[in-house]
Order: structure tokens, then C-alpha cells, then sequence
């Protein structure tokens, strides 16, 4: 019923009509674009920001090797968002979807398109999701997605250098986190704190994550990620 | 002089039996506790992580020495006070019980020193104890389990790297030897009193357990006595694994436990330099 509504709204909303653009078309370049890329490792530095966790800035590796093995490693404790780990188009639109071409918009200095992906079936894990593709450089400058299980989240990638490094050098996620997920004497703790959270089912976090020393098709080995895949 | 006065008190301390109850209590239970968390820790840490590894990828030794170091510190402290009791309700009752106080007294050295390094010896009893627990929890947990970043599951989940704990730690163990200090005070002034170490033992812990009941219960109408009472108090070392660190709750502790400490000195002194030693 929600994606029925959803569709409708698309199809009502000014912008839809002014669809000029083949949604899948940009999804299928920004795919290929990554696809270029068959491995990569990369050296990150993590900041989490949430109200009932309290995490030092740490320091990762993270390993990516196409289609989907990933490896995180560390010297000492470090936590990554699950969504929007490898920054992999493929991953994040693992589901049967209908794409809708909205609207140019600027993110920053670069010229995007705003695409809806919408899922075709209701066992997807995502309700909605919207990409924002740089249009120079096919890559992804931002992802804003409703998921059922994880809240809503959105994360703003940059590029320090986009003609040459596909890859962002930095990374915002901002996300909802459910509070029936933490145990209640963290949550009640917390909503004393916090007034205006109080009687609210989630609350807001913040990771900021950034890339640094870049190893790209390095011919990274599958068993490297036998462990922790 | 006094040095010595105190090194004899130690001696006299050491001799007795009783005076190790507490390093065998730690001795035997510290092994047991680190073999269930070499085997079960790692229940314990997702158990604490179960809220956050469902939307994180989380990497990097959690179970290790500091976090055993923490668990054990937070589940032994609430007894420890049952092993100093031992002792610093014997220290002088159990002159009176040997008869040996008035031979004490009759020495060319005066009450009030006889009393000080009475109560010194204790104070450094207490030290060698929670060093001891120390040594055996961090120092033993290191060498199984290694180092790394220390996990607290308070009022938030706090991860603290492991450059900033050690100084954790030793705050709050000089927090945990200001709490047992003013424990061991109450089990001296009571020692001061009578003539048998059993009655300031057990009068020790039964004070300790009623204030406890009476800080634990959620009557409103007791709210107001709660801030007086020490054992109120005594859990402040837990204010150092926060961040940021409560100062001004920690002061406060200390402040009521030091001058509990100082109180129950002062008192024992008064007695015991008024006390009409017959024994």
C-alpha cells in the first residue's frame, strides 16, 4: 500500500512530469563506472557521533573486491555502518526496482541528477531510496533511504579527486537509530538527558568516515577475505 | 620511632591467619572468574554490542585485560569490605582479647602513637589487598587476554581507548581504598570499643548492610537521608569510567568518605586515650 502511495505521489508531483531522462540509463553508467573499479583498499579514519555511545576516533582498513567481498581490519576497536559500506551500486540496489528520473539538482560545487528507486516487490529491505549522480563524473554524491529494519539514513560522499579516484575521500552518514534497540537503562538514561527525544522511537547518528591511501586494482586475494567476509 | 611502631603492627597483622582470608578469597576467585570469561567473554560483549551489530560492522579485541580488570573491580568492591572488617576489627579488641593491652600501654610510647600506627598498618593493609586485587584482575587479565579498548556499559555505551584508562584505573582505585578506609574507621572505632573482635566485625557489616538496604530503597520519604550515608558514596569510582568524568560528584564522595575516615579516626583516638584499660 505505502509503494502504491508512493508511485502515486511520483507520478503527481511537477517534477515527474518533467521526466527528460533515462533513469536506468544513469544508474547503468554509474554502475559501469564502478565496475572499473575490481578491488580496492583503502586506509579510513572513523568519527561516530551518537547520543548513547560513546566511541574514540579509530582508525580502519577496509578491503573491497568486486562484486561484494568485503573485509574490514583493524589494530584496535573500530565500527562501520553497515549501509553504504563499498559504496557499490550493485549492493545497495541488490532488489528488483523501477527507477524515476526527478530532477538536476546541485550537491555542493557538481551538477546532479535526483533519481527515486523504488522497489518492485514488498520483501525488499528498502521502501525508498533516492540517489543523487554526478552527472560529469557518473559517481554517487549522495543516497537518502527508507529501509524497514534500519531507520532511515543519508550519506554525502565527496571526492577530492573525481576524474582520476572514483572513490569518495569522504563520507557523511546521518541515520535514525531504532531506541527499542537499546537496552532500556541506556534509553532511559538517554531520554533524561534529552527532553525533546523523549516518547520518540528513534534517534539520530552521525558516522563521518575519511578515505585516505587509496589502493585500487591492486589484484587484492580472495583470501584475504576468507575471515571475515 | 614511629616507622617502626608501625612495621611491628604489620608484623603483628601478617601473623595472624584471618589477615589472609582476603588474599585467598581473591586468590581463589580471581582464577575462576578469568577461566569463565576466557571461555564465556565473548557472550558478555555481544551481549553488550547486540544493540549496535545489527546496523555496524564492529572489528577489534573487546575482551581484554582492562574490560576483565573493570568486571571484576565492579563485582568484588561491594565485598571487599567483608575481608577488611577481618582485620580492622581485630586490631584492638584483639589486644584487649589476648591481654596484652595494658602491657601496651605501659610501654614508653604514647597512646595516641600506639593508635596511629595502629590504624596506619590497617590503612596499609587495605592497600596491599586492593593492590593485590589489582595485580590479579588487570595484571592477570592483561596476560591472558591482552590490552586494548576498555568497553563500559553504564548509563551510555562508552568504548574508551586504551592510552585513556589506565589513569582509570588509578583513580578509581584510589577512590576503592578511600571507600574501604572508611569501612576499616567504623570496624577500628567499634574495635576500640569492646574487648572481642567478633562484636566490631559484625556490628561493622550489619551498619554497612542496613545503610545499603536503606540507599537501595526507593521510599521517598528516607530520599533525604541517603546523601549522609557513606555507602551512598562508595560506588563513586564508577564516576571515572564516564565521559566526561563528574568531578564534582567525585569530590563530593570524597569529601563525605574522607571526613567519615577522619571522623571515625578521631573518635577511636578520644576513646581510646580516655579509655580506663583494665585488661
Amino acid at each position: 500500500m505505502f509503494r502504491i502511495l508512493l508511485i502515486a505521489l511520483l507520478f503527481l508531483s511537477n517534477d515527474a512530469f518533467t521526466q527528460d531522462k533515462d533513469a536506468d540509463e544513469i544508474i547503468k553508467k554509474m554502475q559501469t563506472v564502478f565496475d572499473g573499479i575490481k578491488d580496492y583498499k583503502v586506509d579510513m579514519t572513523i568519527s561516530v557521533d551518537m547520543s548513547f555511545l560513546k566511541v574514540p576516533k579509530s582508525k580502519a582498513t577496509l578491503y573491497f573486491k568486486q562484486p561484494d567481498k568485503v573485509k574490514l581490519d583493524s589494530k584496535g576497536f573500530a565500527m562501520l555502518p553497515k549501509e553504504g559500506l563499498t559504496f557499490s551500486p550493485g549492493k545497495m540496489l541488490d532488489f528488483a526496482y523501477s527507477a524515476f528520473y526527478i530532477k538536476e539538482e546541485k550537491v555542493g560545487e557538481s551538477n546532479t541528477h535526483v533519481i527515486k528507486i523504488i522497489p518492485n516487490a514488498d520483501t525488499a529491505r528498502v521502501l525508498l531510496t533516492t540517489l543523487w549522480v554526478d552527472s560529469k563524473f557518473n559517481i554517487l554524491r549522495k543516497i537518502k533511504s527508507t529501509t524497514k529494519s534500519a531507520g532511515e539514513f543519508e550519506i554525502e560522499l565527496t571526492y577530492a579527486d573525481p576524474a582520476n579516484i572514483k572513490l569518495p575521500s569522504t563520507a557523511e552518514l546521518t541515520f535514525t537509530f531504532d531506541q527499542n534497540k537499546i537496552p532500556a537503562r541506556i534509553r532511559d538514561e538517554i531520554q533524561k538527558e534529552s527532553k525533546d527525544q523523549k516518547n520518540q522511537n528513534s534517534m539520530n547518528g552521525k558516522v563521518t568516515i575519511r578515505y585516505e591511501n587509496y589502493s585500487i586494482n591492486k589484484g587484492l586475494p580472495d583470501d584475504l577475505f576468507k575471515e571475515d567476509q | 620511632m614511629f616507622g617502626k611502631l608501625i612495621l611491628i603492627e604489620l608484623y603483628k597483622i601478617f601473623r595472624k591467619w584471618r589477615t589472609y582470608i582476603g588474599f585467598i578469597a581473591i586468590g581463589v576467585l580471581l582464577p575462576i572468574i578469568l577461566t569463565a570469561l576466557y571461555y564465556e567473554g565473548s557472550n558478555y560483549i555481544n551481549f553488550s554490542m547486540r544493540a549496535l551489530k545489527g546496523s555496524f560492522l564492529v572489528v577489534g579485541n573487546l575482551l581484554n585485560g582492562y574490560l576483565v580488570g573493570y568486571l571484576i573491580l565492579q563485582a568484588l568492591i561491594i565485598h571487599i569490605p567483608f575481608l577488611i572488617v577481618l582485620v580492622g576489627g581485630d586490631l584492638m579488641a584483639g589486644e584487649a582479647t589476648a591481654g596484652t593491652y595494658r602491657m601496651l600501654a605501659i610501654r614508653p610510647v604514647s597512646r595516641f602513637k600506639i593508635l596511629t600506627a595502629k590504624y596506619l598498618s590497617g590503612i596499609m593493609y587495605i592497600g596491599i589487598l586492593l593492590l593485590f586485587l589489582a595485580f590479579m584482575s588487570i595484571g592477570v587479565g592483561s596476560i591472558i587476554f591482552g590490552t586494548g579498548e576498555l568497553l563500559v556499559y553504564s548509563n551510555k555505551i562508552y568504548i574508551f581507548p586504551a592510552s585513556d584508562v589506565i589513569w582509570r584505573f588509578i583513580l578509581s582505585y584510589i577512590f576503592a581504598m578511600l571507600s574501604m578506609s572508611t569501612v576499616f574507621g567504623l570496624s577500628f572505632l567499634f574495635s576500640s570499643i569492646v574487648e572481642n573482635a567478633i562484636g566490631p566485625i559484625v556490628a561493622t557489616m550489619a551498619l554497612i548492610i542496613i545503610f545499603i538496604i536503606l540507599s537501595a530503597l526507593p521510599i521517598e520519604s528516607l530520599a533525604w537521608i541517603k546523601p549522609y550515608l557513606f555507602t551512598n558514596h562508595m560506588n563513586g569510582w564508577m564516576t571515572f569510567f564516564a565521559d566526561p568524568v563528574d568531578w564534582s560528584e567525585i569530590t563530593e564522595s570524597a569529601l563525605v568518605l574522607g571526613a567519615h575516615s577522619v571522623g571515625l579516626y578521631l573518635v577511636s583516638l578520644i576513646l581510646f586515650l580516655k579509655k580506663d584499660i583494665l585488661s
